[in-house]
């Protein structure tokens, strides 16, 4: 029997940090994480890690007119290659680009590329124009409110920012920064929709916007994205506007009632002894509330009885649609009446 | 998750708590039933690893009714692991001993075989008798159907209702009943 064969037991038991070799059994699987958390280590400390790709323009064969050219291409829509080239650059960039210029020795830097500052404004505000004109006619009943919230959230640099990368702007955008900055992305999406809409008209700029901004609404609750203070008080207030009485909370069922696991079931009824809401929660007040919630979205055909919002209405940008009513002076008479 | 999305989770899995009388049952037939509500069978979003049974409360389980001769042939078997032993109980010795147990061992036959059987256990709560904790009662919200009409005895019907019953034809006054 060899030296090795004789110790391998007590080797064994040193590796895998048993400190009695009487044990039952060897720890096999603590040897295993200690082995994969000291690779783990190893891998940063020696910078093992794998680092971010070097830019897509940093490469021998990018060639950026043919990419910016197949950009617009592939987007679908006419642009001007100026605008689209502009739209498309940060003031950043052309900071950089002047300064290089100016280091081998040129008084004066040429480019010849503008920045995409007073496109951006432009565009930014018609994009938000455009959206709550759109919200306005898809969700006719839903209060002004609900339709700002709706559009702050559909405008945030989030939002716009992961519809750019996903149209292929994160490689062909100009700027300084690399990796991109999610506001870089932001401002040259609206550079870019003022870029389609000086190049055709506001209709075709409108439809880029329906078909890539308003869109991300899918999936989505356009109720989650507003938060209503008081709903019951609201509740009220529409049914003062209307010249009705008030609704009136009813708890409708309940299970559980001295468990931890209590629920509530509470129903808001009508004059008319109809249903109008229901609500569900672990106390009677947390299920009125959303009672409350429940009747509101009824009202504001946002529920999830009623349709989805169409993403193809055709909106004519000239015409100005009237402001939905505020939550304050909503009356579903009225709107009825103007919706036919 | 929304607020509303969170509270309609919530009622989708809440414990529903059902009453089921006992009193003239099979409790074998009975068991199937309570089974199903104990495991949460009888629900559309039913999964075996999604923990949604409901609790069951039976009450009067004194007053179950078995099939043909079970209370005489029907044997439960218990062994201490000692030599000697076994022993064999019959029915109705069990059900002198506590009257939940028939109840009880036939529910937990009914449900599946492994360690859940514990846990699914302890959403049972059988009373022999019509007494149950207060606590108790105020969680229930359904009851279960019975499987069978209770029948009536011969001496629950009053003087009354056997002199009114319908009759086809009656002895004539003379005649002497052997």
């Amino acid at each position: 029997m060899s030296i090795q064969k004789l110790f391998s037991t007590a080797l064994q038991a040193h590796r895998t940090y048993l400190f009695s070799i009487q044990a039952h059994g060897f720890k096999k699987d603590v040897s295993r994480k200690l082995m994969e958390l000291y690779k783990r280590k190893e891998d940063i400390e020696f910078g093992k890690t794998p680092s971010p790709p070097p830019p897509r323009s940093s490469y021998l064969e990018w060639n950026y007119d043919a990419e910016l050219y197949s950009f617009g291409k592939r987007l679908g829509e006419h642009i001007e290659p100026n605008l689209l080239a502009q739209s498309l650059t940060q003031r950043s960039f052309i900071v950089v680009e002047e300064e290089k210029q100016k280091a081998v020795g040129i008084e004066d830097p040429i480019l010849n590329v503008q920045e995409n500052t007073p496109l951006v404004d432009e565009g930014k505000s018609f994009t938000s124009r455009y959206v709550k004109q759109y919200l306005r006619i898809a969700l006719p009943f839903f209060p002004e409110e609900g339709i700002q919230s709706v559009h702050n959230y559909l405008l945030t640099e989030k939002v716009i920012a992961n519809i750019a990368s996903h149209i292929g702007m994160n490689d062909i955008v100009q700027t300084a920064e690399y990796p991109i900055e999610t506001s870089s992305l932001h401002s040259c999406f609206f550079a870019l929709v003022e870029a389609i809409r000086q190049s055709n008209d506001d209709h075709t700029a409108g439809n880029f916007v329906r078909d890539f901004v308003l869109t991300q609404l899918g999936g989505k609750n356009v109720n989650d994205l507003w938060d209503i203070e008081n709903p019951e008080d609201k509740l009220n207030t529409i049914y003062r506007n209307h010249g009705e009485e008030l609704p009136e909370p009813r708890l409708v069922g309940a299970s559980g009632k001295n468990t931890i696991l209590a629920n509530y079931r509470v129903a808001f009824y009508n004059k008319d002894k109809q249903m109008i809401g229901l609500g569900f929660g672990e106390s009677v007040q947390i299920a009125k509330e959303m009672a409350a919630r429940d009747a509101l979205r009824r009202l504001f055909r946002t529920s999830e009885r009623d349709a989805p919002i169409k993403y193809n209405l055709d909106i004519n940008t000239s015409q100005q649609k009237k402001v939905n009513p505020s939550l304050e002076e909503w009356n579903e008479k009225i709107l009825l009446q103007a919706t036919g | 998750m929304s607020a509303y999305e969170r509270v309609k989770q919530w009622n989708t899995f809440a414990r529903i708590w059902h009453i089921y009388d006992a009193k003239w049952q099979n409790p074998f037939d009975s068991a199937k039933v309570i089974s199903k509500h104990i495991q949460g069978l009888h629900k559309p979003i039913y999964h075996p690893l999604n923990n949604c049974g409901d609790h069951v409360i039976v009450f009067n389980s004194r007053h179950i009714a078995l099939p043909g001769y079970e209370w005489k042939k029907r044997a439960y078997f218990h062994h201490t692991g000692y030599p000697g032993g076994a022993s064999w109980t019959l029915a109705w010795q069990l059900h002198e001993i506590n009257p939940t147990l028939v109840m009880q061992k036939a529910v937990k036959w009914e449900l599946p075989r492994g360690l859940s059987k514990f846990g699914l256990m302890a959403r049972l709560h059988i009373f022999p008798d019509e007494e149950i904790p207060e606590e108790l009662l105020k969680n229930v919200t359904s009851q279960l159907r019975q499987l069978r009409p209770v029948p009536r005895t011969l001496d629950s019907y009053s003087d009354k209702e056997i002199e009114e019953f319908p009759k086809v034809m009656d002895y004539p006054n003379d005649y002497i009943l052997k």
